[in-house]
């Protein structure tokens, strides 16, 4: 593994039953870095990105995150977890509870903070994604574009030192989807190591390092975003491209 | 105290017996229940219908049966209704009850399958020419059916579980030659235990089929 | 008809009100205890103890509670074990709800979408802190409405164990009839009181699904419908 390498994936694959859903991946994410995963659907990108905080489990290769290695039967899951944070497609925002306290939860149970202190900690970063006024509205009382936002800094309240992001806009009204990726820009501007699964290739073009492009369960292609949009080297990227950029 | 002798070879002997009840179980079990389909249907379709006094009677009738219980409504009309109007035989009274106790219960399924077949499609079928009762035939309730599928597959099992209870006013099923033959040989625990697992096979197949039943259905609603 | 027979045998029948209802408390207690024990066990992410309940569930939900109770009462005597009739009931009853509300409770927490346990344990929490404060908070109003309804149709159950000979009200019917003959009239009272107690259990249980924002689409209504029977 490289040195400075945040997370490392080495001939790494997994079988949903007798689907081979992930083949021969091998991936290296440096620390700071951007890496955009993208793909047609069923490539298999939301299940890799779910490996890397063991939502999902693999069945062969070598997957390394932060000095820790997944396929070991010893992990602490849960403390492992608490440095990683991860955005849903579905928000997944905890109903019966108000913005604050979504994004408290994980704070008060896990690092143990008073709740006081989680409760600042809460509103800056309410505050640092847009919404501080939101702070005792429920997640039905806020938009799509507001309770992605909430749940961004519910991930962001346990300084997570990478930050995953599982097709954050793929749910949201066109004219909500800038306000979620400029606080993802802002995030990576300071240097967050991210792994963002999406088709917003606007938002790739300006902040990834690396673009993988993953088709059948395998990544076909890693070039950084000026290479990969001007001169895709396969096939496959080129035809999915057409696709998505053309309107 | 003498210790219990377990004579298993009673249930062998037993077997025709209750076999025969099963099969007795079963048959009642699915007449009641396509009884109470039709009636059920019947209630579900008049409760949406325009006439207030059909709706609030509806609305009574399944009040009355679902916060009844069901051997109170058997024993009513075997024992009750002859000093009123006829005495029924004991096959026809526990067909009767069995039957209006499951249309009650269709009909409240029925009507949330009603309700759950898509606005569009009623639009659609206005807009095409369709008359209210072609588009109900037509459009409407066949998905209904198919929706509720399931919950009246649900009712469907409660009723053989129910139908235990008609042994209760003399009405032979697995239940009734259940009672009669260890009543006679005194192996209880053999006879009983006996029953316990002809029912758990009957309701095992039953809600397999029905989940298959229902698989197909969602593959041609799909 | 002769109506006179009510007023009659009313203090009869209400002290069968009365037996029901010390009927149906002791088997709320017991059944909620045992349900609740198996709707956890149920949730408790170890596949081979899901398998197991699984099929205690499923297999004390596949046989009529009448042939439980004659079970109970009429063949554990050969095991040595003494049951008399009241215990029989109880016993059976408490087997009946217990599965019945695991089955509710197993409902309730499954209808909880699964990305928010995702989204808690992703957060660090462990998979026990997610149930107690995200997923059971949520799963306990779900549950209400239906435990309401199974509340009801135990209250009508104990009906059952009249024919073991338990003294609940439609035992004090038949007594009562045995005496005076006035089927009719006596079976209509007491379907009468049954409603009258029923009723606004069912009522409650309507309204709380309405408050509590239960499932209120169509097909998550009949959803349920085919899971809690």
């Amino acid at each position: 593994m490289t040195a400075g390498a945040m997370i490392s994936f080495k001939a790494v694959n997994k079988w949903f039953g007798s689907l081979h859903v992930l083949k021969d991946i091998d991936l290296e994410i440096m620390a700071g870095e951007v890496v955009v995963i993208c793909g047609p659907s069923g490539s298999g990108k939301s299940t890799l990105i779910r490996c890397i905080n063991r939502l999902e489990a693999v069945q062969s290769g070598e997957i390394v995150v932060d000095g820790h290695r997944l396929l070991d039967g010893h992990l602490d899951v849960p403390r492992f977890r608490a440095e990683i944070g991860m955005v849903f497609q579905q928000f997944n925002l905890y109903p019966h509870m108000s913005a604050l306290d979504n994004i408290t939860l994980a704070p008060r149970k896990v690092r143990r903070l008073p709740a006081a202190q989680a409760a600042k900690i809460a509103r800056d970063l309410l505050a640092k994604v847009g919404i501080p006024e939101k702070e005792n509205a429920h997640p039905s009382q806020l938009s799509g574009g507001q309770q992605q936002r909430v749940a961004i800094a519910r991930a962001l309240a346990m300084q997570p030192k990478i930050m995953l992001f599982d097709e954050p806009t793929s749910a949201l009204d066109p004219e909500m989807i800038n306000e979620v990726l400029d606080v993802m820009v802002g995030l990576a501007r300071e240097g967050m190591t991210m792994v963002v699964v999406t088709h917003e290739m606007g938002f790739a073009r300006r902040v990834a390092g690396r673009i993988a492009f993953m088709d059948e369960g395998r990544i076909v292609e890693v070039a950084p975003p000026a290479r990969f949009f001007e001169h895709p080297a396969s096939d496959r990227a080129r035809q999915f491209l057409s696709k998505i950029l053309s309107h | 105290m003498k210790a219990y002798e377990f004579h298993f070879i009673e249930i062998w002997k037993a077997l025709p017996y209750l076999t025969e009840g099963a099969a007795l179980t079963i048959g009642i079990s699915f007449l009641a229940m396509l009884l109470g389909l039709v009636v059920g249907l019947a209630l579900a379709l008049t409760s949406q219908g325009s006439l207030r006094v059909g709706r609030w009677a509806v609305s009574a009738y399944v009040e009355i049966f679902r916060n009844t219980p069901l051997l109170i409504q058997i024993f009513f009309i075997y024992f009750g209704l002859p000093l009123l109007l006829v005495k029924l035989p004991a096959f026809a009274s526990g067909l009767l009850a069995l039957t209006l106790y499951s249309a009650a219960y269709n009909a409240e399924v029925f009507r949330a399958g009603l309700e759950a077949v898509p606005r569009g499609q009623r639009e659609a079928a206005r807009s095409t020419g369709l008359t209210a009762w072609q588009e109900a035939r037509h459009v409407i309730v066949p998905q209904a059916v198919r929706i509720s599928f399931p919950a009246l597959g649900n009712n469907l099992v409660s009723l053989v579980k129910n139908s235990s209870l008609v042994s209760a006013i003399g009405m032979v099923e697995l239940m009734f030659v259940a009672n009669d033959i260890s009543f006679n040989n005194f192996r209880s625990f053999e006879v009983y235990g006996a029953a316990v697992v002809y029912y758990m096979i009957i309701i095992l197949v039953l809600s397999r089929g029905l989940a298959l039943v229902e698989r197909r259905l969602q593959k041609a609603l799909a | 008809m002769r109506w006179q027979v009510i007023p009659q045998s009313l203090p009869y029948l209400l002290a069968g009100v009365r037996a029901t209802l010390l009927l149906s408390a002791t088997v709320l207690v017991t059944g909620t205890v045992l349900g609740v024990t198996w709707g956890l066990l149920r949730v408790f992410p170890v596949a081979a103890l899901q398998r197991v309940m699984t099929v205690v569930v499923e297999a004390v939900r596949s046989v009529p509670l009448l042939l439980q109770m004659f079970f109970i009462f009429f063949g554990l005597p050969a095991l040595g074990i003494q049951t008399p009739v009241f215990l029989s009931a109880v016993l059976a009853m408490t087997l009946w709800m217990g599965a019945n509300l695991a089955e509710v409770i197993r409902g309730a927490i499954e209808s909880i979408p699964r990305g928010q346990l995702e989204a808690g344990v992703s957060t660090g929490l462990t998979y026990g802190q997610a149930m107690r404060s995200i997923i059971l908070p949520q799963a306990l109003r779900r549950m209400l409405p239906p435990f309401v309804g199974l509340c009801t149709i135990l209250i009508k159950d104990t009906s059952i164990a009249a024919i073991i000979g338990v003294f609940e009200l439609t035992r004090a019917a038949q007594e009562t009839i045995e005496r005076t003959f006035r089927t009719f009239e006596l079976y209509l009272v007491v379907a009468v009181m049954y409603f009258l107690i029923c009723f606004p259990l069912t009522s409650l249980s309507r309204s709380l699904e309405r408050r509590l924002g239960g499932p209120d689409h169509p097909r998550a209504v009949l959803a349920s419908m085919a899971a809690s029977r």
